[in-house]
């Protein structure tokens, strides 16, 4: 019942694990996702539907990644209406997307909700990752991430970090394939790091800061290291380069990073002067 | 997952066998059914896409497993195989490769597999000194008939969508051609790249998108073209950052540096000398903190010392 909570009945999973129906590819992928396999390690005959949903969300990701909200609206709305009601799967990632929008614009508060309505789309609530059995599909453990980062910017912190500590747990103990590991692990442990630090464990929040430091720098990440630097106070130089990197526009240098830059080559020039 | 639409399967193998949907549809189904099939409009039986696959010399059954297990194994292999690659370590390349030759799950009279074989097998005997730069050329184009039939890696159709392997063919061969100092042999083929990594469709989230924008900058420079090389190296550095990446991001930044210093030393132009310093500096910070090659941290800090 876990395996197949919100995504179908008992007796459909019976009858696809003997082959007698055939989940489609969303379907599949989220059950397969549950049991912490990767989809991609498998084959699949997508009909046209699934191929053409499929190709939809890529390119939604690819605008959202470019902070395109409009052209990525207008995408959700012709996707609104290639879907049916029975299409929850759809439906979920639809609102997610539609929070992560919000969120873009600042509308936490709105983002939560339409989050909160797109885990109830398979039956879940933000109560779900207490249970230490949970089962997620990808969709629904990004849902809770956004949730977390969002309940943070509203600085509703004790929510924030128990939804913070759920997933590092989930993550934990769950077999999991490393993609997901890198994409949420070094966030989770920073928003945990800051936690312990307001509490003064140095000791435990130094400890989160250098795991999530090295997995971001061995996968070649850079999202939060910047601040995980200025956390630990250390790698000056490399703090800034990330800082000036980060505020650059179209991958060029912004006349604030510039400025930025000027500001360290004057400050090393008069520690030199002074030495 | 690994998708297959079946009306691209059998489009996309009717035009690259050549024949016509009269030819592929007689005495299976009429040209009228094809049509439909091949557009999407009719869902074929699964019999039907056999007969279709078989006539056209496929096997078909390939596409027809539900959910089929690709050997994790063997994926694991190929993943530590494109690591070694990368890292240059090529005694690690030919044992690997061996170990996938070998394991029973390899599926080696799969063109797609044996394609992907092959591009190793080539890439390690030039690395090894046992083949020449043309003779690389002359056997990549060869490997990339086996998928991608009745067009010149130049030429290929802007309608198609490229696997990994195809897409590191077109790089590779873009490099021997530079080697070989055939410039526009290989601008051409990094042009058409770029032209279809735009595509929306197209999957550019793969590794080997940063080495060909690596690649096509570099080639840019070398061929004086400093402003387009630039331009090249911001696209990159967008779409790696806007995908929380920062593989060879550092090599971008020392592009843009490197371009600005030679386009002041040979046009006179400074407008942009005074942020070279700046991108080196960049470079030469993301260079000394990820583990990228440290034998690069030299030739950056060279660029960054020598800017006034």
């Amino acid at each position: 019942m876990r395996l197949c909570r919100g995504l179908c009945s008992a007796a459909a999973l019976v009858r696809y694990e003997k082959e007698e129906r055939m989940p489609d590819k969303f379907l599949a992928d989220a059950l397969l996702q549950r049991l912490g396999l990767n989809p991609c390690r498998f084959e699949f005959i997508a009909s046209n539907r699934d191929f053409f949903f499929s190709d939809l969300r890529s390119r939604l990701e690819r605008l959202v990644n470019q902070k395109k909200a409009e052209e990525a609206r207008k995408l959700l709305s012709l996707y609104k209406t290639k879907i049916t009601e029975r299409d929850i799967l759809h439906r979920q990632y639809i609102l997610l997307l539609e929070a992560i929008l919000d969120g873009e614009n600042g509308k936490y508060k709105e983002g939560i909700e339409t989050l909160k309505e797109a885990l109830s789309c398979t039956k879940c609530d933000i109560k779900y990752l207490d249970d230490r059995e949970a089962l997620l599909t990808d969709i629904e453990l990004r849902i809770f991430y956004t949730m977390a980062k969002y309940l943070n910017y509203l600085e509703r912190m004790d929510e924030s970090h128990k939804l913070y500590e759920n997933l590092k747990i989930y993550i934990d103990t769950l077999k999991w394939d490393n993609e997901k590991r890198k994409e949420y692990y070094p966030h989770i442990l920073y928003r945990l790091s800051e936690h312990e630090l307001r509490n003064l464990n140095y000791g435990k929040a130094g400890k989160y800061l250098d795991e999530a430091e090295k997995i971001l720098v061995e996968n070649y990440k850079i999202d939060n290291l910047y601040e995980i630097l200025c956390m630990k106070n250390t790698k000056k130089d490399f703090m800034w380069a990330l800082r000036i990197i980060l505020e650059s526009k179209d991958g060029k240098i912004t006349e604030n990073g510039k400025r930025i830059w000027e500001n360290i080559i004057n400050q090393q020039s008069s520690e030199i002067q002074e030495f | 997952m690994g998708e297959y639409n079946k009306s691209a399967i059998i489009r996309d193998t009717r035009i690259l066998k050549g024949m016509t949907q009269e030819e592929l549809s007689e005495f299976i189904c009429d040209p009228v059914t094809l049509s439909r099939y091949e557009r999407g409009k009719l869902e074929p039986t699964d019999e039907k896409f056999l007969l279709l696959m078989k006539k056209m010399g496929e096997s078909g059954e390939r596409f027809l497993c539900p959910v089929k297990c690709c050997e994790e194994r063997i994926t694991k292999l190929m993943e530590k195989l494109n690591g070694a690659t990368e890292r240059q370590d090529w005694a690690c390349v030919e044992n690997i490769k061996r170990q996938i030759e070998l394991d029973e799950g390899f599926e080696t009279d799969n063109p797609e597999n044996i394609q992907y074989l092959k591009r190793i097998e080539i890439i390690l005997r030039y690395h090894q000194g046992k083949i020449s730069a043309e003779s690389a050329i002359e056997r990549l184009k060869e490997i990339w008939c086996l998928t991608v039939k009745g067009y010149e890696p130049q030429e290929f159709p802007e309608n198609i969508i490229l696997r990994e392997t195809e897409v590191l063919i077109l790089f590779h061969l873009a490099t021997f051609y530079k080697i070989q100092e055939h410039y526009m042999e290989a601008l051409q083929i990094y042009e058409k790249l770029d032209h279809y990594l735009d595509r929306t469709d197209a999957n550019n989230n793969m590794k080997p998108v940063y080495l060909i924008y690596i690649g096509y900058s570099n080639l840019l420079g070398i061929m004086k073209k400093y402003e387009k090389s630039v331009a090249v190296c911001f696209k990159a550095i967008n779409i790696l950052l806007s995908n929380n990446q920062s593989n060879y991001l550092y090599n971008f930044y020392y592009n843009v540096a490197w371009n600005y210093v030679k386009q002041n030393e040979e046009c006179g132009k400074n407008e942009n000398y005074k942020e070279a310093k700046l991108y080196a500096w960049l470079a030469l910070q993301l260079c000394r903190n990820y583990p990228e090659d440290h034998e690069n941290l030299d030739k950056i800090r060279e660029l960054y010392e020598g800017i006034a």
